[in-house]
């Protein structure tokens, strides 16, 4: 019955076309200044009246004869016109050279409407950088919350909740490299380098069946390569952080490098206590009453990345990521010293080539490695005659290891296939504990538990056609098989994956999506005393892959200077899985979760978006609903997901204020947050209690949540040639004080927000 | 000029963050007075139901008793008896009633100015039998050794404590639970113990008592931070109210112990 719904879909969609002999013209786009490729820059066909657009290599493939007018362009980009008179397939090299200002380009660079995939949407990195942010660091995570449907959960962390998804069924991929942990500094920015991108795709849904182990979200990003022709270097000095980039040529036009890093100096909050402590006397008084609590946080990430270009045909990269996070609380007595915190850790490389074997077909190889492991850690230490240390550490890391070969076959004008395989290994320890006890010089305990790992083994093969049936309906079907193996369990699965698209007139198309997914990773992520604490679980005989079936249904267009798209989705989730309350946590990760878990999220989400004038006005709103279903969860009845949020609403506008000054304005307003409240007490008895009560799961909602942000750029060339700017970030403008938390304390329920007014200052020079 | 309001534009953005914990009160909610109910169906017929409201968080002046309410126990959807009121809070039923064991057994309790509430149907859980108790030794440790017979083994819940007398108060806790899938009438097993005893009760939980446990477990060591995202809720099979209706089943095993260990000594049965 159902797929007979769907063949009457695509019937509705299908009409059709003949095609004539033709001539194949094939080539790259690349940046004139740099020689990097450039991924979505437009080709105009003024013969044949047809857009084409490169692949996120920056390579083309049209099908033509005879006489031919082509214009190249890409936003920003001066166009460029080729008039051709093809009497053989030929190759073609586009250098476009950068026209205008940043500060412009700041909407998307594919229109949604021509599109084929729905819920894809191509984030402008500079973009990114033109949005007010949290502390002054542009934040690619972030900033993804003012497009419809996404969420970052809590206020201060970098998380990502699409579409009523989790955090851990979001796929973050840095030149293919899954990214395990993007929460940088304890969330307060996320780990990726906004400087060291050249371009970010975000998928809602419609997931190329290229990607799997994932049932969310992909944001799938692709690092900067260095510039081949000359060196440039960029210095970003900020008030609670600070960061560079260099990058340029190793030998000319062939190999280039990138380096880009950033640090932070949270310390800074720690510099009146130093000061006030050089007074010694004072110093030994607070000692004695009560102590001295120090907090620090440190946060440092290094993007490495060589290319080198064999021929404008084929080249290898290396990208080398590295980030670290270290928080402790210290409280110094004269008799004891305690220290708590966390570190994190992530360590990624991705080794790829990238081969035209012929004008038409492209060879991508890619080896990835992932890292990342975090640890809590609890030192006490006591003075007395005998000096006594208790240890207590907790720790928890995910390996990932995968080669993955792909094939980019654009067979004509109207198809263009990809195909390949992807083979990995990961491996997890996800609880780790050790304590260490010392009495004077004896160690009267040393033990760790939980240090079994836990091994899987994942093989893929993929397969993708995009086709143009008719001049106007446009097809990717795909299809991904896996086979996922461990010791004792092994799984087998089949995600189809199929995205149609049909132009209703020459700036308006209605698209439809259906996605499968299938996940083997799972995450579980806890809020503990304002931190996280998250680790990673392999899919096994009790803990099933977590399964997701979305539909969507969309309709975009363009209106003179506007861009519009309304689109509704439906999603249904199993197998999902959630922390377990329990004091005891169990050394076998395994214990201290529920499972099967079943899900379901649907919604409509609108967005405007207007350029004029170098004027970028953007609207969304998303209407949603999202609940969870649990058989050890409030007595087995649905209740809302933490994270849905009835109305989600963002309204951000850039414009040219004066000279070299650009003012940027973000406001987002969300309906509040369910949340799980006592609404009753139960005094006990002589065999139980006494307890709090609950009506249900996220029964109760925290007040809305809104606030405003700006931010002031003023950009400028020195007499020397040098590229300078000053920025002015005001997050929370009009100082709105959020609801968190929420707890129930002596009858009264307290409201806890933590982030008020956060203005923040940075210096940058690029030469 | 310029490098001084550089440096006073500086200090004013260092100054003006906002980066601290606000606490905003307001007043809790509070649902509204609902019937809570903690109620269990022993093997042997003894059935014991406590009834209270519920009150508002935080007000240690709040009555929970009930006057009014009045207990009906159902069996297979037909009115059995009332209960009898003993005090402010408990109900028994009449000492005559014998559950039988494939029968459905359901309290409903009313009262006036509150919804009613009724738990959920469910079976009285059987008797065991405690077979054989022998203690040994190993490593200085002294170590229970059980056997015990029980029909209907399949997914059952069981607690397994020892004592010195038997006037000792039970109570137990959800660790000491152990969940048996076996398919055989035959259960053994063992626990440690600090020194010899005289008493061994076995105790027989339905699922319901199991959940109940575990939840209370769950919940005692999720409530003391409130930046966890969801407390645990207390699990609750009484619909229209909160609370338990369970079933248990108690075996008492009184054994003696010579001085000589690994003996295997048989006792008396109640």
């Amino acid at each position: 019955m159902q797929l007979r719904y769907i063949l009457l879909l695509i019937l509705c969609f299908l009409d059709i076309h003949t095609h004539g002999q033709q001539y194949t013209i094939n080539g790259i786009v690349v940046s004139k200044e740099s020689g990097e490729r450039i991924p979505f820059a437009y080709c105009v066909d003024s013969v044949n009246h047809k857009i084409y657009y490169t692949n996120e290599e920056g390579a083309f493939s049209i099908k033509a004869s005879g006489k031919t007018y082509l214009k190249f362009g890409y936003l920003g980009c001066k166009p460029v016109n080729y008039d051709l008179n093809l009497q053989k397939d030929t190759f073609l090299r586009i250098e476009l050279s950068v026209e205008m200002m940043e500060e412009v380009k700041i909407f998307n660079v594919q229109k949604l409407h021509m599109q084929t995939l729905l819920g894809k949407t191509q984030v402008s990195v500079s973009q990114i950088k033109n949005l007010p942010s949290f502390i002054g660091v542009p934040d690619v995570i972030k900033s993804l919350s003012t497009l419809p449907g996404i969420v970052n959960g809590k206020e201060g962390f970098s998380n990502l909740y699409v579409r009523g998804g989790t955090q851990g069924q979001n796929l973050i991929l840095m030149d293919g490299t899954p990214f395990f942990s993007s929460n940088h500094a304890v969330g307060l920015i996320s780990a990726i380098n906004v400087d060291a991108l050249q371009n970010i795709d975000l998928y809602k849904s419609g997931f190329p069946a290229r990607y799997g182990n994932c049932s969310s979200s992909i944001l799938d990003i692709q690092m900067k390569e260095g510039d081949f022709n000359r060196r440039k270097y960029k210095v970003e000095i900020g008030t609670l952080t600070s960061g560079f980039l260099a990058e340029g040529p190793i030998k000319s036009e062939k190999t280039s490098f990138l380096v880009a890093g950033r640090t932070s100096y949270f310390d800074i909050i720690n510099i009146p206590k130093y000061i006030k402590y050089l007074d010694t006397i004072v110093y030994k008084e607070d000692l004695e009453n009560g102590g001295i609590n120090y907090l620090s946080m440190n946060a440092f990430d290094l993007n490495t990345k060589i290319t080198h270009k064999f021929d404008d045909k084929n080249k290898i990269f290396i990208n080398v990521f590295t980030s670290n996070d270290f928080f402790n609380s210290k409280n110094i007595s004269t008799l004891s010293k305690n220290t708590n915190g966390y570190t994190l850790n992530n360590f990624l490389v991705a080794i790829g080539s990238r081969n035209f074997v012929k004008s038409n077909f492209i060879l991508s190889t890619n080896l990835n490695f992932s890292y990342s492991n975090n640890k809590f850690f609890d030192i006490n230490e006591e003075y007395g005659e005998v000096e006594e240390i208790d240890n207590f550490s907790k720790r928890s890391s995910i390996s990932y290891y995968c080669i993955k070969s792909q094939a980019d076959y654009f067979v004509s004008n109207s198809l263009f296939v990809k195909g390949g395989i992807e083979s990995s290994l990961i491996e997890t320890m996800p609880n780790t504990e050790s304590v260490t006890r010392r009495y004077g010089l004896t160690v009267w305990e040393d033990t760790v538990w939980g240090q079994q790992s836990y091994t899987a083994h994942e093989h893929a093969l993929f397969t993708e056609l995009e086709f143009k049936p008719t001049s106007t309906l446009s097809v990717n079907l795909g299809f991904r098989s896996s086979i996922y193996l461990t010791d004792s369990y092994t799984n087998f699965s089949l995600e189809p994956r199929l995205s149609i698209r049909r132009m209703i007139t020459e700036k308006s198309s209605v698209k439809f999506n259906y996605t499968s997914n299938s996940q083997n990773i799972h995450l579980i992520l806890r809020n503990l005393a304002g931190q996280q604490d998250q680790y990673w679980l392999l899919s096994n005989k009790v803990l099933k892959p977590e399964k997701v079936h979305q539909v969507s249904l969309g309709y975009f267009g363009i209106y003179r200077e506007f861009e519009y798209g309304l689109e509704c989705f439906y999603k249904k989730m199993a197998h999902l899985i959630e922390y377990r309350n329990n004091h005891n946590i169990d050394n076998d990760a395994y214990k201290n979760i529920v499972s099967n878990g079943e899900g379901t999220a649907y919604g409509i989400e609108t967005n405007i978006e207007r350029n004029i004038n170098r004027t970028n006005t953007k609207l969304s709103y998303t209407l949603s609903w999202s609940d969870r279903k649990f058989s050890d969860l409030n007595n087995g009845r649905p209740f809302p997901f933490t994270y849905s949020y009835r109305h989600v609403a963002s309204f951000v506008t850039s414009f040219p204020l004066f000279e070299n000054w650009f003012l940027t304005t973000s406001f987002i307003f969300m309906s509040g947050q369910p949340f799980t409240l006592t609404d009753g007490y139960f005094k006990g008895n002589e065999s139980f209690g006494p307890y709090d009560l609950y009506s249900g799961i996220n029964s109760y909602k925290l007040p809305p949540y809104h606030r405003m942000d700006v931010l002031f750029v003023k950009k400028w060339t020195s007499a020397k040639g040098y590229e300078k700017n000053f920025k002015i970030s005001i997050y929370n403008v009009y100082n709105r004080r959020n609801a968190v938390f929420a707890y129930v304390q002596n009858g009264k329920v307290v409201l806890m927000s933590i982030f008020g007014i956060i203005p923040t200052i940075s210096y940058g020079i690029a030469f | 000029m310029g490098l001084r309001f550089k440096y006073l534009a500086l200090c004013y953005f260092l100054v003006a963050c906002e980066v601290s914990e606000r606490k905003t009160e307001m007043a809790a909610p509070y649902r509204g007075d609902f019937l809570l109910i903690n109620g269990y169906l022993k093997a042997d017929g003894q059935l014991t139901v406590y009834v209270q409201k519920t009150v508002p968080h935080g007000c240690s002046s709040c009555s929970d008793t009930i006057n009014n309410a009045e207990v009906f126990l159902y069996e297979n959807d037909t009115l059995k008896f009332k209960l009898i009121r003993k005090d402010a809070y408990r109900f028994e039923a009449p000492i005559t009633f014998e559950p039988h064991p494939d029968n459905w057994y359901q309290i409903k309790v009313f009262a006036q100015g509150l919804d009613s509430a009724m738990s959920q149907k469910l079976h009285v859980v059987n008797n065991i039998i405690v077979d054989t108790v022998y203690i040994s030794q190993i490593n200085n440790k002294l170590i229970l050794n059980y056997r015990l017979i029980d029909a209907y083994a399949d997914n059952s819940y069981y607690v397994v404590k020892a004592f010195d007398n038997d006037t000792i108060k039970t109570k137990f806790y959800f660790n000491e639970i152990e969940y048996r899938t076996s398919h055989t009438s035959i259960l053994k097993g063992s626990i440690y113990i600090d020194s010899m005893k005289k008493v061994l009760k076995v105790y027989k939980l339905s699922a319901e008592i199991y959940k109940y446990a575990k939840s209370i477990h769950e919940y005692d060591g999720s409530n003391s931070d409130p930046f966890e995202e969801r407390p645990s809720l207390i699990y609750s099979n009484i619909i229209g109210g909160y609370g338990i209706f369970g079933s248990y089943a108690e075996t008492t095993f009184y054994f003696s112990v010579i001085p000589e260990l690994n003996d295997q000594k048989r006792g008396n049965q109640r």
